[in-house]
């Protein structure tokens, strides 16, 4: 039974609900994608601040928040499809588009897919990249592989629950774990690559990266730096993989704006994050 | 600990404290290091414990260190800033437990590199000009007020005089001393309350009783009469040497402004402070509500997170100026540097504005006002501007000449 509430666009992606919060009324349009796990909320601090100079949207994406989750199980390409048609709902195009790890893959997916329609790109800790293999990651990657093997086969061979059981508690990720209806998503996302996108966007590009952090590490930001020609690397040490939590807004805050600045020097960003003069 | 970093400047961001307001200046200080800019950079935290010993160590990042406070002390540097130019930072006298510090290693390994140290203590020893005596000795830059305009700032009754020979309205006010009321208790307090009581503006009640040098609202009481008066004395000096007794006004409204030390110094936008009960703003007020102790609640935001109008709209022009161009000529007057909050207070009846208090290292740094002033100005981009002004004073201090050599003592 497919009964489909929200109409579709031409390349069939389903036109989910968009619940968003908006901070500022003047200056460019900063449109702002979240990470895996949280919703709007947790960019509000940096939000309200780049409010301040820009007109900013931060919207729940898709099966997180007060967004509905997308019949389909959607992979990040689709992702970047409903966000394009969203910047074209609320005419705001062309916007700067800020993704937080997950946001960020999303952001690269608009960025090269609908060029037309992106300013600028703000990675934060940006996720779509594979990790390079160590030879003790290799090893662990390997043997995790044969066990979730393993455990498949046995359970499709004697009924048993082993990998629901056994292997899913020990071996899987906290945010495969919470995951819960959104699981097929994030399993499609994880595994996904997104360095061919990343070769063609041609947007100027911000890398804005907390430097103590396991989950996209500076690697990543140093890698999306070779491949995005337009491209420049802030490393921020001691900050974590969310940077702009509390106080920290305002170091992220600060470094975005003078990005922003440096794109358009007569626009009303001038000045911004200047500090006193 | 990023030792070996030295692209990036280490700030030593100093808090707690032997005061009242050692955890207000906790949160002070570990608010600051969140915001300041780690590109240009290394925020080292260093925090004198209510023993007055002195410790550094990125361990106490962790709100949760002061919770596990005496046995967590020995997983951190105890370390002191000796009275004498040219040591280069911190001299570690007790490394922590896997401290890269070992006292066998030689005396060159014992110092804590440090390029700017940065006071955010409220109240006693820190924000009064005493840690300020400390860091002129040693020659270091730092940030904020000097030894003079911290210590007049503190004192209410002397920044009241000082501002009012500068043209500043200030209500009236007089000072009680402890030893007043020490001996023989029961004949003084009569006759200081009539002392008070004869001074012009101070004839009737309520009056205001508050200590001298402190802040946060801590030991402040309103005497509705006699015997209130009384009371309120005994309870003020719990906390202090000195209470300034001040007029209440019953038609009132407070009014805050920051003011940024620069060439020329420039004024935040204004705040009225709400207080809960519809009365004076209390500690629980300032400090206590958004639910520090309630599960799940955010952590106490300090003074950013009291509930407050910034920058109010149907304010008459006019005021908002006054109250402006007072707060920076006060800042001038008493010669201060880094960030401060002035406390005005409106009489609603006549309208008419008076200087209440000056916090020369308010709680937060005042950045909420900051960031919703005209232009809007980041935590992070005033901390660095804070952090500059401290080495270009520190520049000018150093080509003073300090030696005339032995003339004198050889004649």
């Amino acid at each position: 039974m497919v009964t489909m509430t929200q109409s579709e666009t031409q390349s069939g992606v389903q036109l989910v609900p968009i619940n968003s919060v908006r901070y500022g009324k003047k200056g460019d349009v900063v449109l702002m994608m979240h990470g895996w796990g949280v919703n709007l909320d947790s960019m509000r601090i940096l939000g309200e601040l780049l409010g301040k100079w820009n007109q900013v949207i931060i919207v729940d994406m898709p099966g997180f928040g007060k967004s509905p989750k997308p019949d389909a199980d959607w992979d990040t390409i689709q992702y970047a499809e409903r966000m394009a048609k969203y910047i074209d709902e609320e005419n705001i195009s062309p916007a700067h588009i800020v993704g937080h790890s997950f946001g960020g893959r999303v952001a690269i997916r608009l960025a090269s897919r609908f060029p037309e329609k992106v300013k600028s790109v703000v990675l934060i800790n940006g996720a779509g990249l594979q990790r390079k293999m160590t030879g003790k990651r290799k090893f662990k990657s390997l043997r995790t592989k044969f066990l979730s093997k393993s455990c498949k086969a046995l359970d499709s061979m004697f009924g048993t629950k082993t990998y629901q059981n056994w292997y899913t508690p020990r071996f899987a990720s906290a945010d495969y774990l919470n995951a819960g209806p959104m699981r097929n998503i994030m399993v499609k996302s994880v595994t996904e690559d997104v360095t061919p996108d990343a070769l063609k966007v041609t947007a100027p590009t911000f890398l804005l990266w907390g430097e103590k952090d396991d989950e996209t590490p500076v690697e990543f930001g140093e890698r999306f730096h070779s491949l995005i020609k337009n491209s420049q690397l802030i490393v921020m040490p001691g900050k974590d993989h969310f940077p702009f939590m509390d106080e920290g807004a305002h170091v992220c805050a600060s470094y975005i704006l003078k990005f922003f600045r440096s794109l358009d020097p007569t626009a009303s960003n001038a000045g911004a994050g200047e500090g006193v003069k | 600990m990023q030792n070996g970093d030295r692209t990036r400047k280490t700030i030593a961001v100093m808090f707690g404290g032997r005061s009242v307001e050692h955890e207000i200046s906790i949160i002070t200080g570990l608010q600051l290091i969140k915001a300041m800019d780690v590109v240009k950079y290394n925020p080292m935290p260093v925090y004198i414990a209510p023993s007055g010993k002195w410790y550094a160590g990125n361990a106490l990042l962790n709100r949760d260190f002061y919770k596990r406070m005496p046995a967590s002390l020995t997983e951190v540097d105890e370390v002191t800033l000796l009275p004498q130019p040219d040591v280069g930072g911190l001299t570690v006298l007790r490394p922590g437990q896997g401290s890269d510090f070992s006292l066998e290693t030689g005396t060159d390994r014992r110092i804590l590199p440090v390029d700017v140290f940065f006071v955010s203590f409220h109240g006693t020893f820190g924000e009064d000009g005493c840690i300020q005596g400390v860091l002129e000795m040693a020659e270091v830059p730092y940030t904020g007020c000097g030894v003079l305009s911290a210590a007049v700032g503190m004192s209410k009754y002397h920044c009241k005089k000082l501002l009012e020979s500068h043209g500043i309205p200030v209500l009236p006010g007089v000072v009680v001393n402890r030893e007043s009321i020490e001996v023989n208790l029961g004949n003084n307090l009569t006759q200081v309350r009539e002392e008070i009581m004869s001074s012009p503006g101070l004839e009737k009640f309520p009056l205001f009783v508050k200590p001298v040098n402190l802040g946060s609202s801590i030991g402040i009481s309103k005497a509705k009469d006699k015997a209130g008066l009384d009371a309120a004395l005994m309870q003020v000096f719990k906390y202090d040497y000195s209470a300034i007794v001040e007029p209440c006004l019953d038609n009132k409204m407070e009014i805050n402004v920051s003011v940024l030390d620069d060439t020329e110094p420039i004024a935040s936008v204004l705040e009225i402070p709400v207080s809960s009960t519809g009365d004076e703003l209390t500690y629980e007020d300032k400090y206590m509500r958004g639910g520090g102790s309630k599960k799940g609640a955010p952590q106490s935001q300090g003074m950013a997170g009291l509930t407050r109008v910034i920058d109010p709209q149907d304010m008459n022009q006019e005021m908002k100026d006054a109250a402006q161009d007072y707060a920076r000529r006060a800042f001038k007057a008493l010669g201060c540097a880094g960030v401060a909050r002035i406390d005005f207070m409106v009489d609603l009846n006549d309208n008419q504005l008076y200087f209440n208090e000056i916090n020369t290292l308010p709680g937060s740094l005042a950045f909420y006002l900051w960031m919703n002033s005209h232009p809007p100005i980041f935590y992070t981009d005033m901390l660095t501007h804070i952090i500059e002004r401290a080495e270009l004073r520190s520049h000018r201090r150093s080509s003073l000449s300090r030696e005339i050599g032995f003339k004198a003592l050889f004649k």
